[in-house]
């Protein structure tokens, strides 16, 4: 079934063309790799589809239906969630607490006030099971800013899995990591998106990580969509490789 | 799994009440030594619960009020105007007249203020409280003027305390008072640990990344905004009973200052942060208050809690506790 149709999709800043003409369809259940060199665009997509920044024209089409006008929190409800490229946690609560806020925000929690969180044991047994899934129980009670930066990107990945997309979209889950624990994370994440089964858009830079775990992959290059297969088709590709590599290297 | 809900010092109810019985049973000692120190000891009882209000928008949603003097101002006046011009005496209809007069002033502020944040907000704040205080300046022939609204003695359960002694009147407001606060506390307390509570901790600290799991951030703040409001409001009504006058300066911006430093003083980050605030807060105001240049022994304060001990005396108080308990558990 399809889970979202993008119908050229444009976004400009100034001159820039951030996205120039974006369609593209996921299945549900797909996990798709989308890489390109800096300022390709591939943030902005990502921007644009959980409505973080609104296209200039085009149209995204979740689930038929059309949501490009729809707020953010209108698309989160509908299932659309996302990560940031930067690690984007509630730093003065614990590990435990972030995904607990995400949990609320899910079920809808937000407004009880008179019953203390003990009460709800509901969400607080999902909060163990997200720490599982991610093998961040043992962290739990540790403040978010006392954790190593990779541990602090599992559980950003982690509170928009509380949030029990349908699809979710992943900035560069990898990025500022040390290279010795980019396989554990995206090992975790991917597991994570398997078991759970949601459709994910991943976002990734390094090509190792990409060529390894990957199955779907997108090519990104000045706001368009150039290539887009399976890992092995791309990764044979000559030309691909000129422009993934001669943005860092030329 | 409820175990990682488990409070430090500080944040749990238990120490919060052990500290409220501590003063409630030294209140009469203190009252009978020196009068004037047993009520000092009602004014802190009273503004605990302006602080606690103060600080569920401060410490817990991230919006520092330097205005929380309007709603001190709208209780009191409520109560001194349902004396005036209704005749009525009686704490409890003060008090819920109070809440719902903040209410409904912090409903239609909050639909706007909300919108700001940080030093916006602050000043935003600032500014309307000291509209407010302009009209109960300004409007004397409603509002007294600076001459203010005089009250007589409030009643309580419909029985007159005309007749009584000062002390016994002070008694029964001290008590009445200290139900009231322990009531406010145990209320205030499952707000901010409920996930309504949690929710505005998560807004403070990452705005976009609320928003982005689905959080009405405007509706959760103006939330907070108003039960802030109706709290700070119960200690105007109280304030206005207590010192039996109601005047301009309960609702000018040196008000708001001191909730902010009061609430600074104790521990914004701790649960009986404001608790403390409010007594060590009056405690050192009615000694420097002996002196000439009171303001700039006040002022020293400030300046040595900022730079020495960000985290307010709760914070201090916390180490104390915890070190104790940790040498405890290894001693044993």
């Amino acid at each position: 079934m399809e889970i979202l149709k993008l119908v050229n999709l444009k976004k400009y800043f100034g001159g820039v063309r951030a996205l120039d003409g974006i369609s593209t369809t996921l299945h549900e259940g797909e996990v798709v790799t989308i890489i390109g060199p800096n300022g390709a665009g591939k943030t902005t997509l990502i921007n644009t589809i959980s409505g973080y920044v609104f296209p200039d024209s085009g149209r995204i089409i979740y689930m038929n239906e059309d949501i490009t006008k729809s707020t953010p929190i209108e698309r989160v409800n509908k299932g659309i969630v996302r990560s940031f490229q930067l690690v984007n946690t509630f730093d003065k609560l614990t590990v435990y607490e972030n995904i607990l806020v995400s949990l609320i925000s899910s079920r809808k929690y937000q407004n009880k006030m008179t019953k203390t969180l003990d009460s709800y044991t509901d969400i607080l047994e999902e909060a163990e099971s997200i720490l599982k899934l991610f093998e961040l129980g043992d962290k739990a009670d540790n403040l978010i800013t006392s954790i190593s930066y990779g541990d602090r990107k599992l559980v950003d990945v982690a509170i928009s899995f509380a949030l029990n997309p349908k699809l979710i979209m992943l900035d560069e889950p990898t990025s500022g990591v040390a290279t010795k624990d980019k396989d554990d994370i995206m090992k975790k994440i991917l597991e994570a998106i398997m078991k759970t089964g949601v459709t994910a858009m991943i976002i990734e830079h390094d090509m190792d990580i990409v060529f390894r775990y990957g199955k779907r992959v997108m090519v990104m290059h000045q706001g368009k969509i150039i290539a887009d297969g399976g890992v092995e088709e791309i990764r044979k590709d000559e030309e691909i490789k000129k422009i993934l590599l001669g943005g860092v290297y030329a | 799994m409820v175990e990682r809900l488990k409070k430090a010092f500080g944040d749990d109810l238990r120490s919060n009440f052990i500290l409220l019985a501590i003063i409630a049973v030294i209140y009469p000692a203190i009252y009978a030594i020196s009068p004037g120190w047993g009520i000092v000891l009602g004014h802190g009882i009273t503004w605990i619960i302006a602080l606690l209000g103060f600080n569920l928008l401060f410490g817990y949603t991230g919006l520092l009020s330097f205005g929380h003097a309007l709603f001190l101002g709208i209780g009191a006046y409520t109560a001194g105007f349902m004396y005036k011009y209704l005749g009525i005496n009686s704490i409890e209809l003060h008090i819920l007249g109070s809440i719902l007069s903040s209410a409904v002033v912090a409903l239609a502020i909050g639909l706007v203020v909300v919108r700001y944040t940080r030093i916006f907000f602050a000043i935003f704040m600032l500014a309307i409280a000291q509209v407010f205080w302009s009209l109960y300046y300004k409007f004397y022939w409603i509002t007294g003027g600076t001459d203010g609204i005089k009250m007589a003695r409030f009643s309580i359960l419909g029985i007159s305390l005309e007749h009584l002694d000062f002390t016994t009147y002070h008694h029964i407001y001290f008590y009445f008072t200290t139900f009231l606060t322990t009531i406010l506390i145990y209320l205030m307390w499952r707000i901010v640990n409920s996930p309504f509570g949690l929710t505005l901790k998560a807004i403070r600290d990452n705005e976009v990344r609320a928003k982005f799991i689905g959080i009405d951030i405007y509706k959760m703040r103006l939330y907070a905004f108003i039960i802030s409001a109706i709290y700070a409001g119960i200690t105007g009504a109280l304030v206005a009973n207590h010192h039996r006058l109601v005047t301009p300066d309960i609702a000018y911006w040196t008000t708001s200052g001191k909730v902010v430093f009061a609430t600074l003083l104790g521990g914004t980050r701790i649960f009986i942060g404001p608790l403390i605030g409010s007594f060590i807060f009056h405690v050192i105001e009615s000694f420097a208050m002996r002196f000439i240049y009171w303001q700039l022994i006040m002022g020293a304060f400030i300046i040595a809690i900022v730079i020495l001990m960000p985290g307010g005396i709760a914070q201090i108080l916390r180490t104390f506790v915890e070190s104790i308990r940790h040498s405890g558990r290894i001693g044993g």
